[in-house]
């Protein structure tokens, strides 16, 4: 069931209001079997994934609980492991390793040749795979007490309005909240209601519009002329952001109806100063669990400047990886690792004594930057093989500007584009709900007019996936 | 806040956003609603309907069948002019929609106006095919029901709410393509002798296995391919009970009820002939038991349904390599002949007997009151120099009705020129881009077109204007297989054409 569509229009409110009129003990069952039924609405059979993959970290995690030496934890920690990551490894990883290895045969001519499976990759399993890896592995280390109760363990795994594409919670944030007693509170609901406005105008408005012309670009790059290169390039920084954030924001405004909070998962990314700070702003949940699951545990930057510098590229590739099972997908994270520490260095070497003044001068051409790499980067992410990658960048430096083929981007999808800058700009910082709030009665009614409008009159009608549900 | 408040509160925003919908629903009417119809559905069909209104004593309401001809035919008419050439005194519109099925005429039919008094007949397509699961999954339902969407109710905005939302059978080709396999691969074969293939899957597997083979004892590929072809398109037995297009037709009949129409399903020729030859009995079989079916079923709720399932003959079916309903020039006749001889009890004295001599012609006209013709979608009742209707150009229709004939069928000796006349009715002239455009195509040349600017000495703005032009031919004009004639007006000017007549001397 995706967010953008009337399934979920008529199945949002029916959770809600049956939630509010149960009494609280009875609240994750809704929530469970809500959840369920969300999740098997793609496909009915990949419910015993999660249902395995719930019942093998509870069961370690209780089982881990019992022993307070780390050493007798070890093991189950290492059984939560490789069942998650096998999982994962199984139905997302498993073609792209045979094809690899089917490749390395033939070039040292062996005549082996690995089957490819034609199993379809479980929506969200790497986002819920995470959520359950963080909770064995804060158990392990002893920051966090088992759950006891299977159907709340049940629910962090599957909470509906984040399962297939995050943020990625953790236990100790989600898990208290669904057990709390959240009385009916109308600045939830019209915060939660705020915010899936602005999720679905920026999903349905903008990513659904502008997905058709970047399609059509990546068809046959090279044909393009380099300011319609340029500009599909452009798009794109902004479908993938408008598509990805826009889940997010409908997936905390849809919690926010139930009094759940979610992380905040995008703040106004293109804005950063530099690669560091966009992984700030960008996917933040995902960010933040590389950095405490990954980047820590290998000794973060209290280690020596290569192992450091090390540890940053395992991060960036490892995050790579996670979005894909391809080659594309790990330069896409090597090449934010090598920025990341060319950034660093040479900030290192010419600091910055005054802090940079959000809006000013600096920051814009800073942001600037920052947006171009960002944009060049995603190129990688865009493209199905490594050398299509080149094929565009080349193509957009050797093509001539204006001679060649043109994208036609109409107006419109420009305008849609500027809106949604414009409240980026007015967000920086800020979230849609509290700053809407913040604004007087015919504004804040004037904005929601609007952007009612534009989803229902201007959403784009021909593609419509999540970007992020592939991962 | 209090209980009472909160209720004022939140009254007070319900009804602002009641009222907000009511505004946004006139300005998506207004300023919206045409533009989406245009990108995200088929204005030439719209306006089909739109004609179709109120001024027509017969419906008829198809697919490609209808309007498909094979390019060597002298007579290009649709079956619908076909069926109206016998009755010269009734007035019939058609509406059609490639791969559309029972499901999208209903939304189709339901758009015409609820007031119309007019006693109609409605002649629906019944095409067996659209029972069977390669249709019904087809790739191509997916746009077929945006179409549907957006006129699935008098609320445009809430149609488009609808269409935004995904609120239709939505899915992407490989969840369609899955679909059908399922359906190859479960739904059972009920033969009355003994038969081992039992399911499409089965049947398919074994005649990809056995291949067909000549007289020389060689297997060949091609033909068996179209055997397994013709076994997915036929193998099925229509279950009333479950298959959705049964559903649909059975709508259809309510919907004739409530509006008081008299319905004809036109059940379409197969190729029987070919599917015996490359099948077997066993396949005419289900094709002729799907049939018995459908005219019994229908029959007894009351419409009246035209069996033509083997009136056509393998030859005269343009499609030799695939399954199709579109029939050469014969084949339409006989369609229409028999759709024709249904409605004389209900329209009585008057049918006309209608001869069509397959003879050489050289003067053609055209003044958009009849169909056949190429660009149909084209002709409205804005304007009209004679008739009632003339062809609409402009603001995105950059081709106005069309003359297309095979060069085969005009005599030698009117090779050398054409006499071009024709009316127009436009507030401005914009020089080449409004055109008259002769065009060759197929044979051994590449296509090309000649075009002269329309204009005349003492244009009149918002008058009928007569336009005349000689062109003349090129010698290579017989390495051409089709020639053409249109006027082209690729500016947003309104350009009204009527009255088009082509001779050739």
């Amino acid at each position: 069931m995706l967010f953008n569509t009337i399934d979920y229009i008529i199945f949002l409110p029916l959770v809600v209001m049956f939630y509010y009129l149960l009494p609280v003990r009875f609240r994750w069952m809704l929530l469970l079997s809500a959840s369920y039924f969300f999740y098997m609405c793609w496909k009915v059979e990949y419910i015993l994934l999660i249902i395995i993959s719930t019942l093998i970290d509870y069961l370690c995690g209780r089982v881990m609980g019992r022993y307070s030496e780390k050493k007798k934890r070890r093991p189950f920690l290492i059984i939560s492991l490789i069942a998650n990551f096998g999982l994962l490894f199984f139905f997302k990883y498993y073609n792209f390793a045979v094809v690899n290895l089917n490749e390395l045969f033939e070039a040292l001519h062996f005549t082996a040749y690995i089957k490819a499976s034609s199993i379809l990759l479980p929506v969200g399993i790497s986002f819920y795979t995470f959520q359950t890896v963080s909770y064995s592995i804060d158990v392990y280390n002893g920051k966090q007490e088992p759950e006891k109760h299977l159907g709340y363990f049940a629910l962090y795994v599957s909470f509906f309005p984040q399962l297939v594409a995050g943020p990625i919670e953790r236990f100790s944030s989600l898990t208290p909240q669904l057990k709390q007693n959240h009385p009916f509170e109308w600045k939830n609901v019209r915060a939660g209601l705020q915010l899936i406005l602005y999720g679905l105008f920026i999903k349905m408005v903008i990513a659904d519009n502008v997905s058709a012309y970047v399609d059509k670009l990546y068809e046959s790059p090279a044909d393009f002329n380099s300011l319609s290169i340029m500009s599909g390039l452009f798009l794109y920084s902004f479908q993938i952001y408008s598509d990805f954030s826009g889940y997010s924001t409908v997936a905390i405004g849809s919690a926010l109806l139930l009094g759940v909070h979610l992380m905040d998962n995008f703040k106004t990314p293109y804005l950063s100063k530099n690669i560091a700070e966009f992984w700030q702003r960008w996917h933040i949940s995902l960010s933040t669990w590389f950095r405490d699951y990954v980047y820590i545990p290998l000794g973060g930057n209290r280690v020596g400047k290569r192992r450091w510098a090390f540890n940053i590229m395992m991060v960036f590739t490892l995050s790579g990886l996670w979005h894909g099972s391809n080659w594309t997908f790990i330069f896409w994270g090597g090449f934010f690792g090598v920025i990341y520490l060319i950034e660093h260095f040479f900030n290192k070497r010419f600091p910055t004594i005054n802090p940079v003044k959000p809006f000013s001068v600096k920051h814009l051409l800073l942001a600037l930057k920052t947006f171009i790499l960002v944009t060049l980067i995603w190129v990688f992410f865009r493209s199905q093989t490594i050398s299509e990658s080149f094929v565009v960048l080349k193509s957009l430096f050797v093509n001539g500007f204006l001679t060649g083929q043109s994208l036609n981007i109409p107006l419109h999808v420009w305008i849609f584009l500027g809106i949604f800058i414009v409240s980026d700009l007015l967000l920086y910082n800020k979230r849609f709900d509290t700053w809407t709030s913040s604004q007087n009665f015919v504004l804040r009614w004037f904005i929601y007019a609007l952007l009612l409008f534009l989803i229902i009159a201007c959403s784009g009608v021909e593609i419509f996936q999540f970007i992020y549900f592939q991962f | 806040m209090e209980k009472h408040s909160f209720l004022k509160y939140i009254g007070i925003r319900l009804a602002l956003l009641a009222l907000m919908l009511f505004v946004f629903n006139f300005i998506y009417t207004k300023f919206f609603y045409e533009n989406d119809l245009k990108e995200h559905s088929d204005m030439g069909m719209i306006q089909m309907i739109r004609n179709a209104e109120y001024k027509s004593d017969i419906i008829y309401i198809g697919e490609s069948s209808d309007v498909s001809y094979d390019p060597s035919d002298l007579y290009k008419n649709y079956i619908s002019q076909f069926i109206s050439e016998h009755y010269p005194e009734l007035r019939l519109a058609t509406i059609n929609k490639k791969a559309a099925h029972a499901g999208i005429y209903k939304v189709l039919l339901e758009q015409l106006p609820k007031d119309d008094t007019t006693n109609k007949v409605v002649i629906v397509t019944m095409n067996m095919r659209s029972f069977d699961a390669n249709w019904i999954y087809a790739k191509l339902e997916t746009p077929l029901q945006k179409i549907v969407t957006l006129l699935r109710t008098p609320i445009p905005l809430f149609n488009r709410f609808l269409l935004s939302f995904k609120a239709y059978d939505v899915k992407t080709d490989q969840e369609r393509e899955k679909q059908v396999k399922k359906r190859w691969r479960n739904d059972q074969l009920h033969f009355p002798p003994p038969f081992p293939d039992t399911t499409v899957r089965k049947w398919d597997n074994a005649m990809a296995k056995k291949g067909i083979i000549d007289d020389l004892g060689n297997r060949n590929q091609a033909e068996t391919e179209l055997a397994c072809h013709y076994i997915k398109a036929y193998a099925f037995q229509i279950d009333t009970l479950t298959n959705p297009r049964i559903h649909d037709f059975n709508e259809i009949i309510d919907l004739a009820e409530k509006r008081g129409w008299i319905l004809v399903f036109n059940l379409l020729a197969e190729n029987t002939q070919r599917a015996q030859q490359l099948v077997g009995d066993e396949l005419v079989w289900l094709m002729r038991q799907n049939r018995d079916l459908l005219v019994d079923y229908y029959t007894r709720k009351g419409a009246i349904v035209v069996d033509n399932l083997e009136t056509v003959d393998d030859m005269d079916y343009i499609d030799k390599d695939w399954t199709s309903e579109h029939y050469a020039e014969k084949g339409r006749i006989a369609v229409a002949q028999n759709v024709a001889n249904s409605l004389k009890e209900i329209f009585p004295g008057k049918y006309v007997d209608t001869h069509y001599a397959f003879r050489i012609e050289s003067h053609f006209s055209l003044n958009c009151e009849t169909y056949g013709w190429g660009q149909y979608q084209t002709v409205t009742t804005e304007q009209a120099y004679s008739g009632e209707k003339s062809s609409k150009t402009g603001n995105g229709e950059i081709y106005s009705i069309t003359f297309e004939w095979n060069i085969n069928h005009i005599p030698d000796s009117c090779l050398n020129e054409a006499h071009i006349s024709l009316r127009f009715f436009t507030n401005q002239l914009t020089g080449k881009d409004m055109a008259l455009a002769m065009q060759f195509e197929g044979g051994n040349i590449e296509p090309s077109f000649v075009a002269v600017p329309i204009s005349t000495p003492s244009f009149q703005p918002n008058q009928w204007e007569l336009f005349e032009h000689t062109f003349v031919l090129p010698k290579s004009i017989k390495s051409a297989e089709r020639i053409k004639f249109y006027v082209y007006n690729s500016t947003s000017n309104i350009m009204y054409v009527d009255d088009l007549d082509v001779r050739f001397e």
